[in-house]
């Protein structure tokens, strides 16, 4: 044993030279006088100048860098430990890589009584110097209290006074008035008293106590500080106990003899006290009541993880719903997205086929004016041409202005006549035809034709007419073909003409000249429908089902349109001996102003579903060489007309009942009305 | 003598004035007939039939109200009387792809014209076909000679003397 007398002394073993020198003239800094600071750069010059130092005098701290450039700082401190006259020695590491595992040999030796981060802080190598120095001078008041400033505690926490009576194994395992913390200064008493005050260990925040998958040597003593237990997934660390580690750590992948499951880290500044399985099992020699201590901090630490364990279950099931809910709004909210979309696709392209029309419609109308008017010049132009040739003209004319007869009551006519030329031994069938095409349709007309005329020879034995008449006949024909040319012409202008007007009709609806008036009475106009119907409605039934409503802001002769459209559809539909329902009534309208509601309903074979949705897109049908605007373009028109009034039509229909139904609001969205 | 007949079925009253004034140069030695639709393409057919004449070619539109033109060539192809005789043409602006299958598939379709037509193609399909009908009916050619398909003709005849 050294003197009192013999100088105190530290070592400070780092590689780096300037960072040497730093810590030199940190540790100077704070001991001033009261201490030597030596300095080695490796292994070999840290274990000659440690046993230099203890030669004469007292190295009371080592501190050493954990990688030396000729060995680790671990091996430093533990062949250090076991040199007897160095054994009380603190040695503390100072490291960068904050894990335990690197020093686990020197700590199982218990040769490393603290970590000190590198690089290092003022206040964190104070903070060491005085803890280790503490508990080295504990015996030695007098110089102790030479560091007083060094040390603000009066011992380093963690060693408590000895002497407090420990309870029977049942209390102690039952006894619920002891508490944790009083269940942890008991267990460090029996540690304290078995194996000899083993040595503390302060480490830094970040410092890995146990790694995740390692074979657990002993257990951790938390005496001050908090340790946080995590477990690194393939998404990260996921951070599973803080508050709820109780005072030991590592007991329990110990007394289950497994690797370590969960990575146990520093928070903050820890102090520890490192207790291997043989320390344990030493202690429990001594002591066996340490068993039903480390059970009980066993059995509440499972408690508060089980507890822990419970809580993230109730968490889990309540995040889980809430993710439930949130899919199924999200999938909602995507379904009407998709809707919502394919109905913006429709309207964008009904929109492109709707400019289109109208450019159609507005291009068509000049040539459809321009035909109609040549044709009109070129029938005056060929009536003064014909003029002198009577019959030609006549065929001309006639074959213009003919009424149409079907294919049939023709070829019944034309046989008729080619049977009366034979008869007569005018002609054969062949003839027949070229006569019935210029417009003869009996023997009287067919013998002006061939026979009579000014200069004409008589027509001979034979059949069929001479060299003069053919010639004759050939101007007649010509006569009628060009007729027959310009009603073709007349008739396709007038078709065009039609298309091009309905579809103006149709683009029109929405956006028509009419303005909006006030005081519009719907019932009335309903009437007014009905009246101008009339001649169709011999044939059906109308019942009418006419409510008081208030009048509303409309286009009165567009809604004219609407109603004649629907009533007019229904009769077509239902056929003769309709049974139609005419309903006006008061409708509860979104802006609070009551509107109206207008039904018509038939008793008609229905709408086929599939079409149901179609009935309203525009489209028209020839038939006959005649342009219908079938129910769909006529319904078009009325839906563009009552959406300008910013109301609905809606129809729904099964056999034997199909029902049209139209709301209108008091006023339509952002329109004023004309008084 | 059998009248060799030509049958226009056509709804629109211009297309079918415009279809059988276009068939005017052949009309000498060849009847043409015109029906609004296939219920009176049929009794045209009937009637043809009852006098024992030949229908050789049924120009036919698609869109005909009720039935379908291509209907109606299915049916005369169906009919033993006209199969392998009568020529068949649809001369049509609006048969989808589909319809024009079934009417190559199903109605033995000699040909396709397109609306609007060019009437010299209009009158060499219609004299090719007739030619071919009266040459499949066994008739003697010489009555239409003059409106048939001379050069179709001859070869058909030197084909023939070729066999013996």
């Amino acid at each position: 044993m050294t003197t009192p007398e013999a100088p105190l002394r530290v070592l400070a073993v780092e590689g780096d030279e300037a960072l040497r020198a730093l810590l030199v003239g940190d540790l100077e800094d704070l001991l001033g006088d009261r201490a030597e600071v030596l300095a080695a750069a490796d292994l070999e010059e840290g274990l000659v100048a440690a046993r230099a130092a203890a030669d004469g005098g007292r190295l009371a701290l080592v501190i050493a860098e954990r990688s030396l450039p000729d060995g680790s700082g671990g091996a430093l401190l533990e062949a250090l430990h076991g040199d007897p006259a160095l054994r009380r020695t603190r040695k503390v590491l100072l490291t960068s890589r904050p894990s335990l595992r690197e020093v686990d040999d020197a700590l199982k030796q218990g040769a490393v009584h603290g970590m000190l981060n590198r690089p290092w802080t003022h206040a964190g190598l104070r903070e060491h110097v005085g803890a280790h120095l503490g508990p080295y001078l504990a015996d030695e008041p007098d110089i102790r209290a030479r560091f007083a400033d060094l040390l603000e505690v009066p011992t380093l926490p963690g060693y408590a006074p000895a002497g407090a009576t420990l309870p029977d194994p049942a209390a102690l395992l039952l006894d619920p008035t002891i508490t944790d913390d009083q269940v942890e200064q008991l267990m460090v008493q029996v540690l304290d008293e078995a194996l000899g005050r083993p040595p503390r260990l302060r480490v830094a925040p970040g410092t890995v106590l146990i790694e995740e998958g390692d074979d657990v040597g002993g257990i951790y003593v938390v005496l001050e500080g908090e340790v946080a237990l995590s477990r690194h997934g393939e998404d990260g660390a996921h951070l599973l106990h803080s508050r709820s580690t109780g005072p030991v750590v590592g007991l329990l992948s110990l007394t289950s003899h497994s690797r370590a499951f969960l990575q146990c880290r520093a928070v903050t500044d820890v102090l520890v006290i490192p207790v291997t399985i043989e320390q344990l099992g030493e202690a429990l020699a001594v002591e066996p009541r340490l068993a039903a201590l480390l059970t009980r901090v066993l059995v509440s630490s499972l408690a508060r993880r089980l507890r822990r364990a419970d809580e993230l279950q109730l968490e889990v099931d309540r995040l889980n719903r809430t993710l439930a809910t949130e899919r199924d709004e999200l999938a909602r909210a995507l379904r009407a997205l998709a809707e919502a979309d394919a109905q913006l696709v429709g309207q964008a392209r009904l929109a492109t086929i709707g400019e289109l029309a109208a450019g159609i419609a507005h291009e068509l109308n000049n040539p459809s004016a321009a035909l109609q008017r040549a044709s009109d010049h070129l029938a005056e132009d060929l009536l003064a041409i014909l003029g002198p040739d009577a019959l030609a003209t006549s065929a001309f004319q006639t074959a213009r202005t003919e009424p149409p007869m079907s294919t049939a009551e023709a070829r019944a006519g034309r046989r008729a006549l080619a049977a009366a030329l034979r008869e007569g031994g005018l002609g054969d069938r062949a003839l027949a035809d070229r006569l019935w095409g210029v417009g003869v349709r009996d023997l009287d007309a067919a013998r002006r034709v061939l026979g009579s005329g000014p200069g004409r020879p008589e027509p001979g034995p034979d059949v069929g007419p001479h060299e003069a008449g053919e010639a004759q006949l050939r101007s007649i024909e010509a006569g009628a073909r060009a007729g027959r040319a310009l009603r073709g012409i007349q008739q396709a202008t007038d078709r065009i003409g039609g298309l091009v007007g309905g579809l103006r009709a149709y683009l029109r609806g929405g956006e028509g000249d009419e303005p909006f008036t006030a005081g519009v009475d719907v019932t009335a106009g309903v009437e007014d429908a009905l009246r101008l119907l009339g001649h169709r409605l011999r044939d059906a039934t109308v019942e009418r089902r006419f409510e008081a409503v208030a009048p509303i802001v409309a286009r009165p002769g567009a809604l004219q349109q609407v109603w004649t459209n629907l009533l007019g559809n229904a009769l077509d539909a239902a056929g003769p001996g309709a049974r139609l329902v005419v309903e006006v009534a008061t409708a509860p309208s979104e802006t609070g102003a009551a509107g109206v509601e207008v039904t018509v309903a038939d008793d008609g074979p229905g709408i086929p579903a599939e079409l149901l949705e179609q009935v309203f897109e525009p489209r028209f049908t020839t038939k006959h060489g005649q342009v219908r605007f079938g129910v769909g373009l006529g319904l078009s028109i009325s839906r563009r007309i009552v959406d300008a009034h910013g109301g609905t039509i809606t129809v729904s229909s099964r056999p034997g009942r199909t029902v049209f139904t139209v709301r209108l609001p008091a006023t339509p969205p952002g329109i004023g009305a004309t008084p | 003598m059998t009248e060799l007949v030509v049958l226009v079925v056509e709804d629109e009253p211009e297309v079918r004035e415009a279809l059988v004034r276009d068939l005017a140069p052949i009309a000498g030695s060849v009847r043409i007939e015109a029906a609004e639709d296939a219920e009176d393409a049929a009794a045209v057919v009937r009637e043809v039939a009852a006098a024992g004449d030949l229908l050789g070619l049924v120009l036919a539109d698609h869109r005909l109200p009720g039935r379908t033109g291509v209907d109606l060539l299915v049916e005369l192809e169906e009919d033993p009387a006209h199969r392998g005789v009568t020529r068949k043409v649809l001369v049509t602006g609006q048969a989808g792809h589909a319809d024009t299958i079934r009417a190559v598939n199903d109605a033995g379709l000699d040909h396709y014209l397109a609306k609007p037509w060019d009437p010299e193609e209009l009158l060499a399909v219609t004299r090719a076909a007739l030619t071919d009908a009266v040459l499949d009916a066994g008739l003697d050619p010489l009555p239409y000679v003059a409106d048939l398909d001379g050069p179709r003709l001859l070869e058909a005849f030197g084909r023939r003397t070729g066999d013996r």
